[in-house]
């Protein structure tokens, strides 16, 4: 087959020249997008789909703690606006995911997320991803620390050396890698720390939840334009290409 | 949004310099040159690329970001854990510079530092310690280093300069005394600092030659404020002179980029009095900021960023 004729798309349809999550990121597990979104805007959203083919929508049922679509929210798309006491949950986690309670590391998060610099005060967590944390369980978290920074959190806090305040009212992708032997944080494609042990601890997710943790606490508090999840270590390239992908969708 | 690349594996190279000293390389796979090098001087306590291992640390942020820009990282041992800005620790940075340049010809150099390690970089860079610097970046930079001494430092900054540290002995000394009581017998025409680390701190020039065997009477120019017994006194003055960079002349400082970070709430070394106090000395730049971050001394303060983008502005 010479180049000419080569095909535009894979055996799915999907385009060839461009980044397509589900087919050029190992271990998909889930995939938020709110550019999907259709609701009008100011609307409070009960569900926010699985863009993957695993099905695993985000619920909540719960008024107040919806978030709301805001239109034209990012490079003429939607994204979501996440109040000081919204978030959402996998209510399925379990059956969802295959297994119990639990799902183990390696896990990869990817997101695009706006940190309001009001809506959540100075000296709290903010978690991006992370599930049901308190009590005696605990589990993977992507979240931005008291210092403002990327963290990861699977036990204990690592990987937050460094990079910028987020709290500073405008959009980032972050990422964060849980690995069995190692952890990484990257922002807007820099690798903002990380170690070559699982410093991050060896909890597992337990629930997922976006925009807080599954029990209410520590909300982000600002706008998500999309989440991937990654049943799967990312490499540094791998991240970066997922990194120039929503960059480029979001117009950023 | 630029993102960068992600492609180079950069395992540390450990050697041993001119000078005798170690140093760790991170040379971008390969590099073959001429290409641009940042140097950086650890922390006090700190040590050149052991403990960052080739994955942890908040150096190991800025050292991977460099080396996926194609940039050379290097690090030397810079005299141990308590060089500060000796003549040492200065002339590490040239014998480092030379070692790396041997192996990879070097385009431009910018001179980088935290807490400590900005002290010498500061003065190596008024210095021209190393050929062809573009830029100064710093993380909470310890540029005053009075103040280090009066902050709990004193025992460091002592190995670093070879000061001999005393005190007040019994008795203490009221302001306008022309004698006090001293532990140690500091030669005629020293000037000693007395009182460091209390509201009593002052500088003195002894006078004459002491008497006794321990405490010694020492003659001194006129005190201007008591002192108790057992408040420190050494002769920081002297052995410091020069080596302090808030305290160089503005004209001192060359036309280049500066990025000085440093911690809002950082008490060790604090903004005001090293950080702000160095720009404000810096009158003639081609870029001159001083980004805040919000963690303690040194947590959380590598951004590559805004790290980044100025140090492609410095070698561009």
């Amino acid at each position: 087959m010479g180049i000419l004729d080569a095909p535009a798309a894979d055996a799915y349809g999907r385009p060839l020249t461009g980044f397509n999550p589900v087919r050029d990121l190992p271990g998909i597990a889930a995939w938020y997008d709110a550019s999907k979104v259709s609701n009008a805007n100011g609307t409070a959203i009960n569900q926010w789909a699985d863009s993957s083919p695993k099905n695993r929508a985000l619920i909540q049922s719960t008024g107040s703690k919806q978030p709301t679509v805001k239109t034209a929210g990012l490079g003429g798309l939607n994204t979501l606006s996440f109040g000081a006491t919204a978030l959402m949950i996998d209510s399925g986690f379990g059956a969802d995911w295959g297994q119990p309670n639990t799902h183990p590391q390696p896990l990869s998060y990817v997101a695009l997320v706006k940190a309001s610099s009001t809506l959540i005060g100075a000296g709290t967590n903010r978690h991006i991803v992370a599930g049901n944390f308190g009590g005696s369980q605990s589990c993977t978290m992507l979240l931005i620390s008291t210092n403002q920074n990327l963290v990861l959190n699977a036990g204990s806090y690592a990987a937050g050396q460094g990079g910028p305040a987020l709290n500073d009212d405008a959009w980032h992708v972050v990422v964060g890698i849980f690995g069995p032997g190692s952890c990484t944080t990257m922002v807007d494609g820099y690798v903002t720390g990380g170690a070559i042990t699982q410093t991050q601890g060896t909890w597992p997710m337990v629930q997922l939840a976006v925009g807080g943790n599954a029990n209410g606490n520590f909300p982000f508090g600002g706008e998500i334009a999309e989440v991937i999840v990654c049943d799967a270590e990312l490499s540094f390239a791998q991240a970066a290409k997922a990194t120039e992908y929503l960059a480029r969708k979001w117009s950023l | 949004m630029v993102v960068p690349p992600q492609k180079f594996i950069t395992p540390r190279q450990d050697g041993t310099d001119s000078g005798g000293q170690g140093v760790s390389v991170w040379f971008p796979q390969g590099v073959t040159g001429p290409a641009p090098l940042v140097i950086f001087s650890h922390q006090q306590g700190g040590i050149q690329g052991a403990a960052w291992n080739n994955g942890a640390g908040w150096i190991k942020v800025l050292q991977h970001a460099c080396n996926q820009e194609g940039w050379i990282f290097a690090a030397s041992a810079n005299h141990g854990a308590d060089s500060w800005s000796s003549t040492n620790a200065q002339n590490d940075l040239t014998a480092l510079y030379n070692y790396v340049n041997a192996i990879v010809p070097v385009s431009k150099t910018v001179l980088c530092g935290a807490s400590m390690g900005g002290s010498v970089s500061a003065m190596a860079l008024i210095n021209n310690k190393v050929p062809n610097v573009k830029g100064l970046l710093t993380y909470d930079g310890a540029f005053n280093l009075a103040a280090m001494y009066a902050n709990s430092y004193d025992l460091s900054i002592n190995t670093g300069f070879g000061i001999t540290p005393g005190t007040v002995s019994t008795g203490g000394a009221a302001a306008g005394a022309t004698s006090i009581p001293l532990s140690i017998s500091f030669p005629s025409g020293t000037n000693i600092r007395i009182g460091y680390g209390t509201a009593n701190d002052e500088t003195v020039t002894v006078t004459g030659t002491p008497t006794g065997a321990g405490p010694y009477t020492t003659p001194v120019t006129a005190l201007t404020k008591a002192h108790a017994a057992a408040e420190k006194v050494s002769d920081y003055p002297d052995k410091t002179a020069g080596f302090d960079p808030v305290l160089q002349s503005s004209a001192a400082f060359p036309n280049i980029r500066y990025q000085l970070v440093s911690g809002v709430g950082d008490t060790t070394c604090v903004k005001a009095t090293n950080t702000d106090a160095l720009a404000a000395k810096i009158t003639t730049s081609l870029e001159k900021t001083t980004p805040g971050h919000l963690g303690g001394h040194l947590s959380s303060v590598t951004d590559p960023t805004i790290n980044i983008p100025f140090l492609r502005r410095c070698f561009a």
